[in-house]
């Protein structure tokens, strides 16, 4: 009896203290990361005028095809105008002046953006056996000619922005990033609320980069 | 919360039953941890989440032998940081936990005053499991750290009657630098029921 009382204390002193875990994010914004790097040595006081394209580029996990004539696909201009629009400010206030391409800028940024949206979904076949008739040892299923364990679930969309030197090509015709700054986050919510972060966390890719004010 | 604790505590009273010869003590304690040090670098709030059981039995009116488990979760939501590594840098809300596991072999001297309250000195030496994680952005980091600890304890134990009672225990937790973290140590407020027999 006595056990039992000890055993029942301790069930419900556990089940106190385990009903109170703490908690982790619960609002979208609170998943945003913003990464940051750059050539330390690099002298980024020395330049002043930056290029920026209109677009941005939607990376889509393929190699990009040898051929001159091909073009990528976009970011559509809702979300592109927030992430173009909010560089080109964050670079004025720091003291750059923008230029055409073909006015020789000491600075070309371009930026970019990935979206994944599926995740690879797979579950033993054996989770059937109980059920589907003539279900043996050895048995399995594939998927003739397509692929489905696909499903869209989790919308992650990340934003690369590269700050490149034209003028500093080297001799084996690399162009050198000298500062790259990548954000990360849930792709999720209206077209405004996204907008808003995307400005919030490319604000903040700048301020954490002090050595490009001039 | 606090309801939970009231209900489990009339509960625990009114159960309490009756045995001869005082051989054996057994507690259930409520645990307020402050962290100390290389933990409190880590997270420096208070955690209010936590339990310890011990068990001992006395080999003379004094001493007393056993073992002690428990565990105690720490949490901090750290924003508004960056965090830089050479040319890198990175921001983001953190979620950060330490989840711990003392498990202690124990000796406690109990002062022989009046009945009715016995102070008691204590001494634990054993492990703590500090499991630590991160959790940054959509990513999290989760690593079980083992490190051989000792902890000291004052406390005072006080029973109203014959098998039951209450204690008050101040411990000072101190675990020693592992291969990938270094020492941990918190301070350990224990409030406990005690059961005797």
């Amino acid at each position: 009896m006595k056990t039992i009382y000890r055993l029942f204390v301790l069930g419900l002193f556990t089940w106190t203290i385990i009903s109170c875990v703490p908690n982790g994010a619960e609002y979208v914004d609170e998943l945003d990361i913003v990464y940051t790097n750059h050539d330390q040595t690099y002298d980024f006081q020395s330049k002043g005028t930056f290029a920026l394209p209109d677009k941005v580029i939607k990376i889509d996990f393929e190699n990009a095809p040898d051929d001159p004539d091909w073009e990528p696909e976009f970011v559509d201009p809702v979300y592109a105008n927030a992430i173009l629009e909010t560089t080109r400010t964050n670079m004025r206030n720091l003291g750059y002046t923008e230029v055409d391409k073909s006015a020789n800028p000491d600075l070309i940024i371009l930026a970019s953006a990935l979206q994944t949206d599926q995740i690879f979904y797979y579950y033993d076949w054996w989770y059937w056996q109980w059920w589907y008739p003539g279900w043996g040892p050895g048995w399995g299923w594939w998927y003739p000619g397509y692929y489905p364990p696909q499903v869209g679930r989790i919308r992650t969309g990340s934003v690369f922005l590269q700050m490149t030197d034209p003028n500093n090509q080297s001799p084996t015709d690399k162009i050198p990033v000298v500062w790259s700054g990548v954000i990360n986050g849930l792709f999720e919510g209206s077209d405004n609320s996204i907008n808003q972060r995307i400005t919030t966390t490319i604000n903040q890719a700048f301020d954490q980069s002090p050595y490009l004010a001039k | 919360m606090k309801k939970q604790l009231i209900v489990f505590a009339i509960i625990c009273m009114t159960l309490a039953g009756t045995a001869q010869a005082q051989q054996s003590i057994f507690s259930l304690n409520y645990a307020i941890s402050v962290p100390l040090g290389n933990t409190s670098n880590y997270i420096d709030q208070t955690s209010g989440r936590g339990f310890i059981l011990e068990y001992q039995k006395f080999i003379n009116k004094n001493w007393a032998i056993g073992g002690e488990f428990g565990h105690a979760t720490f949490y901090k939501r750290e924003e508004n940081k960056v965090y830089t590594e050479g040319s890198a840098s990175l921001s983001g809300i953190q979620y950060r936990y330490q989840y711990e596991w003392p498990i202690f072999l124990t000796a406690n001297y109990y002062v022989l005053t009046g009945d009715k309250i016995r102070p008691y000195f204590g001494l634990g030496v054993g492990t703590i499991a500090h499991d630590r994680r991160i959790d940054m952005g959509i990513f999290t980091d989760q690593n079980t750290h083992w490190q051989f600890a000792i902890r000291p304890e004052v406390g005072l134990l006080y029973k109203p009657t014959y098998n039951t009672g209450f204690k008050l225990g101040v411990k000072y937790y101190n675990s020693f630098e592992s291969s990938d973290l270094a020492g941990q140590s918190n301070l350990g407020i224990n409030v406990g029921i005690v059961f005797m027999n």
